[in-house]
């Protein structure tokens, strides 16, 4: 069933079938007929879709597993939750949505034949004339279709038949979900269906069942003249349609053009300023033609077409979208030039890969006016051309007080735009999965930036600076798990700093939620401020210490302790004690 | 100018005069720039603009780093930039680029300095000088109040340091550039340079000396010694008067 199965790729996050990237094909004649009735599919949760009906909730289409459950049509959704053990997934029926997504699969059936129509509420109609040559017969196209779309979680009824009326028949009636009906023995087949396949009006079907007609076979037994007198020409029409002598048309959908334009030199040339120009002027025509379509785009994907090399591929991402040639010029200008023509480049093509709705500005009155977040993105849009997007980036606190982990930096184009500086969590560019909680702390109020919440860590408690990875050094402790007196590097040995003041311990504990308890020691992934490099380190609990030196630095170190067992073995505590610079308040 | 003169009688109203022309004349008529306190009133009375002139570069050199515990010698004065970027982070739409990797501050201290500053934060990490000095130059051309560029400018040629106040006056942003402590001897033309030190101090909390070696246009007008302490009180940085840090009482109190 349509609904159910859009409902479950949704819920099983399967992306949304590509759009059409279509093949120029030649239109001839031949037809198939895709219908889609229910298919039972492996599921863990069943799947019910409601509509409300005078205030009560019923029943609108349910899964199969529901259904062998005993949940019928307009049955209330409290009788239907009591049948089942399992608790449901549960929303509204959306014939919208459906339609919508139906449209979607129509569009990417265009890669595969020429013609696409909507039949129903969750039928489709693909017009195949003269695909089976770029298939290899008929058969071969009608066993990808479906591959296809059982591997995308679609339940389907393939047939395909000459005429659309006997593929829709044989595709509704039929006794196989895949069905191939050649042209000898379509009459056959017709035949054996019942009038229902006719796709005629009850009324139509009543009257002829009252006169003991079941079968198309009896239909085309009556003499056409008294069919047409008594039943209407209706039923006579759809008849040849199924039967081949009467045209039938179908509305095709729309597809979707990638946005594209193209310029193709002469021969192959090697002249950068030729290159650079015909560049310059697709983006002027690409951005015509997106301001034309309302689109701006967010992914572009030029092409240098080289003779006897593979192409060059340049990708442009923008952080919104974007129709402005000066701007788009302005990003790719740089890649051009630094671009490798081979022996010579034979022609410029820019692909629209992914593109978004323009947003509609208000125009400027008066020159302090100027809207900034276009300019801001524009700039993150221009470093992150040049520098990489991984070099732009956006801090964000996450959800734990291990001190490098709190901390994390995202590419700045993959998320949202910046927010303006409101109230409120959201406002704060939190909307992560994982929001910002220092463990059992209080959130700052934003109100007033600088007043510290009571526990939570202020200027003083946290460095300016964060090593990117905590940095082993020697100590000279007083006592065995006494004041600190002195430490040094570990690696050189050499300088060491005399410490005039220390203050502490504070300490940080690995999360537990990340380990299981019963574990003792804590593997876990430190994350380097450089966001890329990952290294995995045994961190257990640390006891920082806030330390001035007698020059004057105030430097974050910690004490990474021991096992409890560890230490009982090795001797006198603190012995296997390691020690890390981490941080400074510079 | 000679009636200018008749018609000011005093000497200091006409010198006033006489210097609003120059700048009408030099800055193509553009009004004057605006700002940036400092948030330090005794810092901010001795700057000819009243605080950190926006359009223009600021330097700050940096604190240095004895004993090698790491591998750079010197650090920028990163509770001093984290201040100044939060007061900038004030404005209407604000966003502060950190650039280089080098200055970039840890963000709990990023987020406890404002959380508007933390989510206008956006950090550009460049291979190399060159591309420092590009991102440099782009986002202090950008045009657009509350554009807080704050950089990592090891090295920085006095070329560049021309161009790059060209590029902070057409965008009218202002540009924070920290150097190490050895650049002193590098020429520039930034407006004003600042020498940030750790106060040797017995405090519990980390204090700094915070010195304005040059400020463009007002030589005539900085007392002889243009020097602060600055002290992270409550998270704040305050400026507390050196004679208050240095009291005898201190160091007992600390030990």
């Amino acid at each position: 069933m349509w609904p159910i199965d859009r409902v479950r790729r949704r819920l099983l996050h399967k992306d949304p079938l590509p759009e059409a990237l279509l093949r120029e094909q030649t239109l001839s004649r031949a037809v198939t007929n895709t219908s889609l009735p229910t298919r039972p599919q492996p599921t863990h949760t069943p799947i019910l879709l409601t509509h409300i009906d005078r205030d009560r909730t019923l029943i609108a289409a349910c899964c199969e597993r529901a259904r062998s459950a005993g949940i019928v049509h307009a049955m209330p959704l409290a009788e239907a939750r009591a049948l089942l053990r399992q608790a449901p997934h549960v929303e509204p029926f959306s014939p919208d949505a459906d339609a919508r997504g139906l449209i979607r699969l129509a569009r990417w059936a265009y890669r595969y034949v020429p013609r696409v129509a909507i039949d129903g509420t969750d039928g489709l109609l693909l017009d195949a004339t003269g695909c089976e040559r770029m298939y290899a017969g008929i058969d071969r196209l009608l066993r990808v279709l479906a591959g296809k779309l059982v591997r995308a979680g679609i339940g389907i009824r393939l047939a395909a038949a000459p005429t659309f009326g006997a593929a829709w028949a044989v595709a509704h009636f039929g006794s196989h979900n895949l069905t191939l009906v050649r042209q000898p023995e379509l009459a056959t087949v017709l035949g054996g269906l019942p009038i229902a396949a006719l796709r005629l009006s009850a009324l139509t079907l009543d009257a002829l069942r009252a006169v003991g007609v079941e079968r198309i076979s009896e239909l085309r037994a009556l003499p056409r003249a008294s069919i047409a007198a008594r039943y209407g020409s209706e039923t006579l029409l759809r008849l040849d349609q199924a039967m081949g002598s009467a045209i039938e048309s179908i509305d095709a959908v729309q597809p979707k053009w990638p946005i594209r334009v193209e310029r193709l030199f002469d021969g192959p040339t090697d002249r950068l300023d030729s290159i650079t120009l015909a560049a310059n002027g697709l983006v002027e025509m690409l951005a015509t033609e997106l301001t034309a379509k309302h689109r701006g785009t967010l992914s572009l994907r030029v092409e240098l077409i080289r003779s006897d090399l593979e192409p060059v591929f340049i990708l442009i991402r923008t952080s919104r979208p974007c129709a402005e040639p000066r701007h788009i010029w302005k990003l790719l200008a740089p890649k051009i030039e630094n671009a490798h023509l081979g022996f010579g480049v034979e022609g410029v093509r820019l692909l629209v890969l992914c593109s978004g709705q323009l947003r509609d500005t208000q125009g400027k009155c008066w020159a302090d006016d100027e809207a900034h977040p276009p300019e801001r993105s524009r700039l993150l849009d221009t470093l992150a051309a040049r520098l990489m997007p991984e070099r732009v980036l956006r801090p964000m606190l996450l959800e734990s007080h291990v001190p490098e982990r709190a901390v994390a930096l995202r590419p700045a184009l993959s998320l949202p735009a910046i927010a303006p500086p409101a109230f409120g969590p959201t406002a704060l560019g939190l909307q992560t999965n994982k929001p910002l909680r220092p463990a059992h702390h209080k959130r700052p109020n934003p109100l007033s930036p600088t007043s510290t919440a009571p526990g939570y860590p202020g200027m003083l408690e946290r460095p300016t600076s964060l090593l990117s990875e905590p940095l082993p050094i020697t100590v000279t402790l007083l006592l065995p798990d006494g004041p600190l007196v002195m430490f040094g590097s570990a690696s050189r040995g050499g300088a060491s700093h005399r410490v005039i003041a220390c203050h502490g311990p504070e300490r940080i504990a690995g999360e537990w939620w990340r380990h299981s308890a019963s574990s003792p020691t804590r593997t876990v992934t430190m994350q380097c401020e450089s966001g890329g490099a990952v290294a995995t380190a045994r961190t257990r609990e640390r006891d920082y210490f806030r330390v001035q030196t007698d020059d004057g630095r105030w430097v974050w170190i910690f004490r990474e302790s021991a096992l409890k067992t560890q230490s009982a073995q090795n001797g006198p505590a603190g012995s296997s004690d390691r020690w890390f610079i981490h941080g400074e308040w510079a | 100018m000679q009636s200018c003169v008749e018609v000011h009688t005093d000497k200091q109203a006409a010198l006033r005069h006489l210097r609003q022309a120059i700048d009408a004349v030099t800055t193509d008529g553009k009004s004057t720039t605006t700002a940036l306190s400092t948030g330090w009133p005794q810092v901010d009375s001795v700057l000819p603009a009243k605080g950190l002139s926006c359009g223009a570069l600021h330097e700050w050199f940096g604190l240095v780093r004895h004993g090698h515990c790491d591998q750079s010698r010197w650090t920028p004065p990163l509770s001093v930039l984290l201040h100044l970027a939060a007061r900038g982070s004030r404005t209407a739409q604000p966003l502060t680029l950190w650039i280089g990797q080098r200055v970039w501050p840890y963000g709990y201290a990023l987020w406890h300095a404002s959380p508007t500053l933390f989510c206008s934060s956006i950090f550009v990490a460049a291979r190399d000088a060159a591309e420092r000095q590009w991102a440099m130059d782009v986002v202090l051309r950008t045009a657009g109040a509350g554009v807080v560029v704050v950089a990592d400018a090891a090295g920085m040629p006095l070329a560049s340091s021309r161009r790059l106040q060209l590029a902070a006056e057409a965008g009218g942003t202002l540009g924070l550039l920290a150097r190490p402590p050895d650049d002193e001897t590098e020429l520039s033309v930034a407006m004003t340079r600042w020498r940030v030190k750790q106060a040797a101090t017995h405090a519990h909390r980390p204090r700094w000396s915070l010195e304005l070696v040059r400020s463009k246009g007002s030589l005539a007008r900085i007392p002889h010694a243009p020097f602060w302490t600055l002290d992270s009180d409550d998270g704040h940085l305050v400026v507390v008067s050196p004679d208050v840090a240095d009291r005898p009482g201190a160091a007992a109190f600390a030990s």
